[in-house]
């Protein structure tokens, strides 16, 4: 369980509602499936409460819940997005997907 | 991206690249001049060309994250760069001395290049679909 801020108020979020978290302008969100938080931790402490809970680090700035992971598919660019359940794409960064492989048990 | 793995990817490309413009060449000559044979400085230079090349590409590695649009920006401004670098030394050592010359010389960089993209595409297309048939058993295994 996360303790999350969003417009002052705090709330409890189930991990297992996490969609992903993100590290922006060294403020860290949490997003579930249509709201964000903002959340106390650091990035790096996340993936370790995270880690057994389905989560992996998707870039150097996002954790990514793969049981809300859609589908993946390659682009042009050369690295890899993430369609999340909810409709949300997530970029994972080429040097993870060996990371998410991985977790995936490939 | 760790150093270790930004030199494989290097690596890769230059054997790719080398590979590829000897194919090309190889196929070429055959048609055009196929009394022309292979002498080991030309052999060198493509492979210095080839490594030039390849060597390009840490421009791709960003140390903090872009977006697809920036990316797919410093895909194009590489592509040039290596136009750019390719032509001028290959007017340089003189492999090329004319206009037509030096626009044959661009439309083989380019094709390479379409190449070496394609590749990597492909590669990522095979590596997502094994990922892809993953989740579905990982969502079926939840779900049951």
């Amino acid at each position: 369980m996360l303790l999350g801020v969003q417009e002052e108020r705090v709330s409890r979020i189930k991990l297992s509602d996490v969609y992903y978290f993100e590290a922006v302008d060294g403020k860290v969100f949490v997003y579930s499936e249509n709201q964000v938080h903002e959340v106390k931790q650091k990035l790096y402490e996340l993936e370790e409460l995270c880690r057994d809970k389905n989560c992996f680090r998707a870039s150097k700035s996002t954790i990514l819940n793969i049981s809300k992971i859609e589908s993946v598919r390659p682009s042009l660019s050369g690295r890899f997005t993430a369609l999340l359940d909810n409709g949300e794409r997530v970029v994972i960064s080429r040097q993870y997907v060996p990371v998410l492989k991985q977790r995936l048990g490939l | 991206m760790k150093r270790s793995e930004v030199v494989k990817d290097i690596i890769r490309d230059f054997l790719v690249i080398f590979a590829s413009i000897i194919i090309i060449i190889t196929v070429l000559r055959q048609i055009f001049m196929p009394e022309l044979a292979f002498d080991l400085i030309s052999i060198y230079t493509i492979m210095g060309f080839s490594l030039l090349g390849a060597l390009t590409g840490m421009m791709l590695y960003a140390p903090n994250e872009v977006s697809e649009q920036a990316m797919r920006v410093r895909i194009v401004i590489h592509f040039l760069l290596l136009e750019i670098l390719l032509i001028a030394l290959a007017s340089l050592i003189g492999v090329i001395a004319s206009v037509s010359a030096a626009l044959l010389f661009a439309l083989q960089i380019a094709v390479v290049y379409a190449i070496v993209r394609l590749l990597s595409y492909e590669k990522d297309k095979k590596e997502a679909e094994q990922i892809n048939e993953r989740l579905k058993a990982v969502k079926q295994d939840i779900r049951g």
